[in-house]
């Protein structure tokens, strides 16, 4: 079943829908809400949030990717919940490698909170991935996004593991120095 | 903002981006078989040749005035020779190898051995507002290594379309009548190849079209690649002329008749690197006169960062004279010539 036809479904509240969903894309969305949050019990209560999420938002406004949208709710979710479970620094998942590694790109909190929001920011980040070859841009997407270890990141594009961390780094000081010309920064 | 929040917001990045990351990866092998004799026949056919062989090896003017410019037309006889490499399945034409001591390219025209335009591969896409399109697959260069420098790995600026968000959603889209714009069929590109540093001497590359199902090619197959058999070699040493330009600071800039380079020995990493384009980049002529350095759209990669020092990569949209320029001004900086 092609993603037009499981969406069609959600918009007629097909009880297929959920089922048929979860055996294409569960678990694409479980392992990214394991990485987020570290341990399957929270993950597993993550994904029945989304689901339910996704029951009642696609009838309303259905996605063209619907991938893309399941993985955005899962990613949603999962965040919320870990910063209700205040587990940021100390819990398991990728979470805290991946912050450690963006800290340098993080605009300050006066200059940005007071004055840039959110969308302008999304405006520039995809202005920069833009700019980006396309491995290192995947590569950065796949980490930052899908917080896939790097070793992950090699496997599946069958490089080593010393290339996809050398690629983020550089690609983590081409942002900064974007951001900054930005004024993000 | 907190740490998190960036994560929060990165949550909201543009799908596409998304899509593309979870296509599966190109795996591309070189499976080694007994020689079938498809591929004996194919292998075979590879020929390259050099101009004056043939006359179908004529100079492509018009294609070397399309990309330098009409100015070049007086230096075009000056310009390295057209290789062709044919398989039976593609004919590939080096029309051009200019190498600036720095920063090396090659413009390449891909036709049908027949001489007419060649018929990329499609996949099924979706423009940024989610509407299905399709698109020709770009091609993709492999095995150069050998010049692969840190972030700076062999470019392409295409015309041939294929993986490019920046054009606009219509010029990819089928016209009303399900074809495919005239002008995607016509297929030339620039393989640049920036700050190339050739410690193992000369080497070679092949081609093969990106594949979005992401299934294993085998890219000496010709079942599998239309490129097969065909390798192209790049040859070092310089070619073409590169003036030296330099600031009060003790900055540097080059200038070639295809590429500017940008030098800043005082920077210790990229954040330091002083780069400013935004006043333009003008070139100052002998005769006193000002004009706009006419640079190509590299689809973002003007301004890469090669090493601890050097910021550079400007391909030139016009074929530029060096001898006529005396000074640069870059980013309200001017650097003259030495």
């Amino acid at each position: 079943m092609d993603d037009s036809e499981l969406t069609a479904l959600f918009v007629q509240q097909s009880e297929r829908a959920i089922a048929l969903a979860q055996q294409k894309y569960g678990s694409l969305c479980r392992r990214l809400a394991e990485r987020i949050l570290g341990n399957s019990e929270d993950a597993e209560e993550c994904l029945n949030d989304m689901w339910l999420h996704a029951w009642r938002a696609i009838p309303e406004n259905p996605p063209d990717n619907l991938p893309g949208f399941l993985s955005t709710l899962t990613r949603r979710i999962a965040l919320n919940r870990l910063k209700l479970n205040n587990r940021l620094m100390r819990g398991g998942g990728q979470v805290p490698a991946v912050l450690e590694e963006l800290s340098a790109c993080i605009p300050a909190p006066d200059s940005v909170e007071a004055e840039i929001d959110r969308r302008q920011f999304l405006e520039s980040l995809t202005r920069f991935l833009d700019t980006l070859p396309h491995d290192a841009r995947v590569i950065f997407v796949r980490r930052y996004w899908y917080l896939n270890t790097t070793a992950e990141i090699a496997e599946a594009y069958q490089m080593s593991d010393g290339k996809v961390r050398v690629t983020l780094t550089r690609t983590r000081r081409k942002l900064k120095a974007f951001l900054e010309k930005e004024e993000f920064l | 903002m907190k740490n998190t929040d960036m994560l929060e917001w990165l949550t909201d990045l543009d799908g596409r981006f998304l899509t593309e990351a979870e296509q599966p990866a190109i795996r591309v092998t070189h499976r080694r078989r007994r020689l079938v004799p498809a591929l004996i026949a194919a292998a075979a056919a590879v020929v390259c040749m050099t101009a004056g062989v043939s006359a179908s090896l004529s100079r492509n003017t018009d294609l070397l005035t399309k990309w330098f410019g009409k100015d070049a037309e007086s230096s075009l006889s000056a310009l390295p020779e057209p290789k062709v490499y044919e398989n039976g399945q593609v004919r590939v034409t080096v029309e051009t190898e200019l190498d600036d001591g720095i920063n090396h390219m090659l413009l390449v025209s891909i036709e049908t051995p027949d001489g007419e335009p060649y018929q990329a591969p499609l996949y099924d896409w979706q423009d940024v507002e989610g509407n299905p399109i399709r698109l020709q697959q770009s091609i993709m260069t492999y095995g150069y290594d050998a010049v692969h420098h840190g972030f700076s790995s062999i470019g392409q600026i295409t015309e041939f379309g294929g993986f490019d968000f920046r054009r606009s959603p219509e010029d990819h889209s089928e016209t009303p009548d399900g074809t495919i714009p005239e002008y995607r069929l016509g297929s030339y590109m620039a393989i640049r190849i920036p700050y190339a540093q050739f410690d193992e001497g000369d080497f070679s590359f092949k081609l093969m079209f990106r594949n979005m199902e992401g299934t294993e090619i085998d890219i000496d197959d010709p079942d599998d690649n239309p490129f097969a058999g065909i390798s192209i070699p790049v040859h070092k040493g310089q070619n073409t002329e590169c003036a030296v330009y330099r600031a009060e600071n003790g900055n540097e800039c080059r200038l070639s008749c295809f590429e500017l380079t940008v030098l800043d020995r005082n920077a210790a990493n990229i954040a330091e690197l002083h780069w400013d384009t935004s006043g333009g980049i003008v070139l100052i002529k002998t005769d006193g006169s000002r004009k706009e350095l006419d640079w190509r759209d590299t689809h973002g990669a003007i301004g890469e960062y090669l090493e601890p020092g050097i910021y550079s990569e400007v391909p030139l949209g016009t074929f530029t004279d060096t001898d006529s320029v005396q000074a640069v001004e870059l980013g309200g900086v001017l650097y003259e010539k030495q």
